[in-house]
């Protein structure tokens, strides 16, 4: 369960800007580490060289073992049932009957064996979330990759995803590297945490968060004291530093 | 509501049709020009009791369908490598123009030469029918969603998993668009193959024996024939589309 990212350069083709520059990274699993970084910056670009769908211009990228893989937007296939949909990573090397009943179980466990045989248009874009979260999970992944994938949600909807796939990391415990702008998700869910800015990026914060459960709920002081230096930190690397009070540099106080 | 106002606007074109027949036919004062629309009726109806129309009317449905069975196939055959590897499709490209740029007469007459007067009609209609759908099935390969084949990628699916689980449904709806459109082409074709080189049994040898005898009325009941048995077919191929449309969703 690791990710070995060695002297990666990355840039994309008709930009000059390197997006990665000798970059490394490495993780070890099982547990969550949260990638941080302002919109734009590149984090999404990493995950996709460590999923393969982007080819390194030089530097190796090495993961042990399978990936899946949770996306910003659920990605699941139309015309195909709720059921099948989860089923499919599956269909490669298991029959479609053992698949099916995997898949089953994995619904149960999301709430949505009811909604097994619906097609994802019938399904709110939570329920769909939830579809794509048992979807990664029945993969017997060693490293799994999200791309914000609570990011469409309101508070209290994410917060229940959020324990859901804590529930379900408890169940299948793996590697799993999570893309958020949200420091209080990263706080509530991952073991370690980097920031990452600059271009090419580089990680400016690289933190073992070590709160207990109730330390990492949002209501919780230790919360508040964590969330507010990574604010500082993701303040900073903002381009405009007076967006966030208390943190940036405003213009009158020069 | 909405399809009720749809069918009585329909009904009010039929019959305004008919109206400018009637007109015409009244001007023209010539059953020999233009039959009236009563007369013509008359006529289709005098035809369909006999064993003659029954026949040519089975044996065109029989081309239709005998074309459509082998252009489906082999459209889907050429379309769906076409569309995914460039090679394919630019081998291919000089093919499909020479039979799009190629007259319609053309085609029946060499294919005449080739065939015989059975498999004419049923080789140009093919022959008409191929690129349209062949393209529309290349539409719809390159109409897949990147993002879905990524997660496919992801998976490591095979190239026929793929095929099911992504190209397959992303081009059913060009598929069924090509096949509406080629439908009506089809029956064009294979009728205007069959005036041509008069198989036994077949709408368009009862079109030109009754061109040939001089009787217009008998040339307008076969016709009107054609374009009933036409529009029969795509009802029936659009409620297909329907239900396979309803269990997709």
């Amino acid at each position: 369960m690791t990710i070995k990212i060695d002297n990666l350069s990355f840039t994309y083709p008709n930009t000059e800007t390197a997006l990665f520059q000798n970059f490394s990274l490495y993780l070890q699993g099982p547990g969550v580490c949260a990638l941080l970084g302002p919109s734009g910056c590149g984090k999404t670009t990493l995950l996709r060289l460590i999923a393969g769908f982007l080819k390194p211009q030089s530097g190796t990228v090495t993961v042990e073992g399978p990936v899946s893989y949770v996306f910003q937007e659920s990605r699941l296939f139309p015309w195909l049932s709720i059921l099948d949909n989860v089923s499919l990573p599956l269909f490669k090397k298991a029959s479609k009957k053992d698949s099916r009943e995997r898949a089953l179980y994995m619904l149960e466990l999301v709430g949505l064996a009811d909604k097994a045989q619906a097609k994802p248009a019938e399904l709110s874009g939570g329920q769909q979330q939830r579809v794509s979260l048992a979807r990664a999970f029945v993969f017997p992944a060693s490293v799994m990759l999200m791309d914000e994938p609570f990011q469409a949600l309101d508070l209290p909807l994410r917060i229940q995803l959020m324990d859901l796939f804590l529930k379900l990391l408890s169940e299948a415990p793996r590697l799993v590297l999570a893309v958020t702008h949200d420091p209080r998700e990263a706080i509530y869910l991952a073991d370690r945490s980097i920031i990452l800015q600059g271009k090419p990026l580089r990680p400016v914060w690289d933190e073992q968060v070590s709160l207990s459960r109730e330390g990492r709920l949002y209501s919780s002081p230790a919360h508040a004291e964590l969330e507010a230096r990574m604010f500082a930190v993701l303040a900073h690397s903002a381009t405009d530093q007076t967006a966030i009070p208390g943190h940036g540099r405003f213009p009158w106080r020069r | 509501m909405a399809t009720k106002q749809e069918t009585l606007w329909v009904l009010l074109g039929v019959l305004a049709l008919l109206l400018c027949w009637e007109l015409g036919s009244h001007i023209l004062a010539s059953d020999l020009l233009l039959p009236d629309p009563r007369k013509t009726l008359m006529a289709l109806l005098r035809l369909i009791g006999t064993r003659r129309f029954l026949q040519a009317l089975g044996m065109s449905l029989v081309r239709i369908l005998f074309s459509m069975a082998i252009v489906i196939p082999l459209s889907l055959v050429i379309g769906i490598p076409s569309a995914l590897n460039w090679r394919i499709q630019a081998f291919m490209r000089p093919l499909f123009i020479v039979i799009a740029a190629t007259p319609v007469l053309s085609i029946i007459l060499i294919a005449f030469i080739w065939f015989g007067q059975e498999r004419t009609p049923i080789f140009s209609a093919f022959l008409m029918m191929f690129p349209v759908l062949t393209s529309n099935i290349m539409a719809g390969i390159q109409s897949a969603d990147p993002k879905l084949k990524e997660v496919l990628d992801l998976y490591e699916m095979s190239e026929l998993q793929r095929l099911r689980y992504l190209y397959i449904p992303s081009l059913l709806p060009y598929l069924f668009a090509g096949l509406h459109s080629s439908l009506s082409l089809c029956w064009k074709v294979v009728v205007a193959a069959e005036v041509i080189v008069q198989p036994r049994h077949a709408l368009g040898t009862g079109m030109q024996m009754a061109k040939a005898q001089l009787e217009t009325t008998e040339l307008l009941a076969w016709t009107a024939a054609t374009v009933i048995m036409a529009a029969l077919t795509e009802s029936v191929f659009l409620a297909y589309k329907r239900m396979v449309h309803d269990h997709q969703d």
